[in-house]
């Protein structure tokens, strides 16, 4: 068993081929036994971890992605795509969407990181640049200059893809 | 040691990672360079983001490379375009995405984006990957405009010439190599302007075998080289030129066609080929001998696969009947030649199961290195169907299989 202690000080133990998951605890545990100290992880608070802990779990049983050569077409080289568990799990609230792919991150969950930010971009689609901005609380910072010239240039490179 | 790494992971700050471009859907034709160049991003991440006043967590610029990444895949629905419209950094981030892999489709397009591309210098450095796509299509009758749109081809030197310093892939695709007043020169002369490129694949073309001998020759830094649905002009496979692949790294030859063994047959110096993909089509045609293409290439001197991907075309009418098994067994010859004494993995993309089980079978049986071995259906259906029987056709894993 693994025990990590999250931000707001909530302590959570897993089983090992859960947490080992967590590129970040299975760097920590050194791929050996069980841990006797809590492992501190102040980047995550208890209510990411908890979704964290829920993909590990789903997922514990997959087996490992593997390596695909160079030069390999990019449609053979991920056929997994999300499930429908997947989707289910990553309709979340957009900060906590945020908040998982920062945990992700830093625990280092590649495929809940792909996850989160596929999730991201589908969210965005069909979306105007206004739209987006009012979304993510940007604010625009281009100049009238930029504003008039702006997708000029990736206007013509996305006619030339179409 | 452990508290060291205590010490790591109580800093906040994040770890760095290698953004995913690798998006399933969208399909270029090659990996290339996934992390875009940082330098190139021009300002600084910091004047679009107001403090949030609902959304208190925003993304990093490195999460936003991997967000960006898989809008790509949306590029026509104006995804990424959308993407690059929100504000200046998401537009610095953007760019390299949008401007990575170009397609000119008529030599209009090539002024107009080498012009555009003189006037930009800083996008033409994100360039990776180019396809030409011509005009030519099999069995089609072309229009006196047409012909004279695909004279111009042919015309003039590519414009694109040396503009794109970081061009990495090249593509061809719905050439003939000559037409009847010139015999080809765009093709050549593309081959001579972008010399520098690794990775070229030539797509659904047409022309004399010698002519694509010669192409491949111009481009000697050649690492990766993919040929799909060539259709030679002759069928002669003894030829009198050849070409020197020396560099060559890995083969695709995804889709046959008919008589790409009077290509291949020129090809030479294989030596350094160590990933080779061979597929096959189920094309009735007498010049199609698609296997004993392959294994005559593959009988050539100092030839060693370490990982070979054998590949048919779904949805043939061949795949219920008995040729897939008969192909797959006359195939397994290969195994016997010396260039396959290394080979340690072997991957079946949309091979009917029952071949697969009786190409185990026969490499159980012999003294075989391979450790990997992988199965990718890419036609569900066939899955499904077949799925039942699996358990009982696939023989077990041995010491070596």
């Amino acid at each position: 068993m693994v025990t990590v202690v999250v931000s707001d000080g909530v302590t959570f133990t897993m089983e090992q081929d859960v947490a080992f998951q967590c590129g970040l605890i299975a760097d920590f545990a050194g791929g050996g036994g069980d841990q006797e100290e809590p492992i501190p992880i102040q980047a995550v608070n208890s209510t990411v971890m908890r979704k964290v802990i829920e993909y590990c779990e789903h997922h514990r049983n997959d087996p490992p992605q593997p390596e695909v050569p160079e030069g390999t077409p990019l449609e053979r080289k991920d056929r997994r795509g999300r499930d429908a568990w997947d989707k289910q799990f990553i309709q979340v609230e957009q900060e906590l969407l945020f908040e998982i792919i920062l945990a992700a991150n830093y625990l280092n969950i590649k495929p809940l990181l792909d996850l989160g930010c596929s999730q991201v971009a589908e969210m965005m689609k069909g979306k105007t640049p206004a739209e987006i901005q009012q979304m993510f609380n940007i604010v625009n910072g281009f100049t009238a200059d930029e504003e008039a010239q702006n997708g000029e240039g990736e206007e013509k490179a996305r006619n030339l893809n179409s | 040691m452990q508290s060291l790494l205590r010490l790591l992971a109580n800093c906040h700050g994040r770890r760095q990672r290698e953004p995913n471009i690798g998006h399933p859907e969208r399909s270029p034709k090659f990996t290339v360079n996934p992390q875009p160049d940082s330098s190139l991003l021009t300002t600084h991440l910091t004047d679009c983001h107001n403090p949030p006043s609902h959304v208190t967590v925003s993304l990093p610029p490195e999460l936003l490379i991997v967000v960006a990444s898989y809008l790509r895949n949306n590029f026509v629905a104006k995804g990424l375009l959308t993407f690059s419209l929100v504000c200046r950094d998401w537009r610095d981030i953007a760019r390299p995405f949008i401007f990575d892999s170009l397609t000119v489709k008529n030599v209009a397009q090539e002024v107009e984006l080498s012009e555009f591309l003189l006037a930009h210098p800083v996008q033409a450095k994100w360039v990776l990957s180019l396809t030409y796509s011509g005009p030519w299509q099999a069995y089609r009758t072309y229009r006196a405009e047409q012909l004279d749109a695909w004279e111009a081809w042919f015309g003039d030197r590519p414009k694109l010439y040396g503009l794109l310093p970081n061009l990495v892939a090249l593509t061809f695709c719905h050439f003939r190599t000559s037409t009847k007043t010139s015999k080809a020169s765009f093709l050549q002369e593309i081959g001579r302007g972008f010399s520098s490129v690794r990775k070229l694949a030539v797509e659904n073309c047409t022309g004399h075998p010698d002519d694509f001998t010669a192409i491949i020759s111009n481009f000697d830094k050649l690492d990766t080289l993919t040929l799909s649905r060539i259709t030679p002009f002759n069928m002669d496979r003894n030829p009198a030129t050849s070409c020197d692949l020396s560099r060559l790294t890995t083969l695709n030859i995804e889709f046959p066609g008919v008589g790409i063994g009077s290509i291949i047959s020129r090809f030479n110096s294989l030596q350094s080929v160590r990933n080779l993909q061979l597929g096959w089509e189920f094309l009735h045609s007498p010049w199609n001998s698609t296997t004993e293409d392959y294994l005559n290439i593959l009988s050539q001197e100092n030839v060693r696969i370490d990982s070979l991907t054998l590949c048919f075309v779904p949805r043939t009418l061949a795949w219920k009947s008995n040729v897939d098994v008969q192909t797959i067994a006359k195939f397994s010859r290969a195994f016997e030649l010396p260039s396959f004494r290394a080979t340690h993995t072997l991957t079946f993309v949309s091979v009917p199961i029952r071949a697969i089980s009786t190409m185990l079978t026969i490499l159980a049986a012999r003294d075989s290195n391979i450790r990997r071995v992988g199965i990718a259906l890419s036609d569900k259906d066939q899955l499904l169907l077949e799925a039942d029987t699996l358990a009982e056709e696939v023989p077990r894993p041995g010491n070596n299989c």
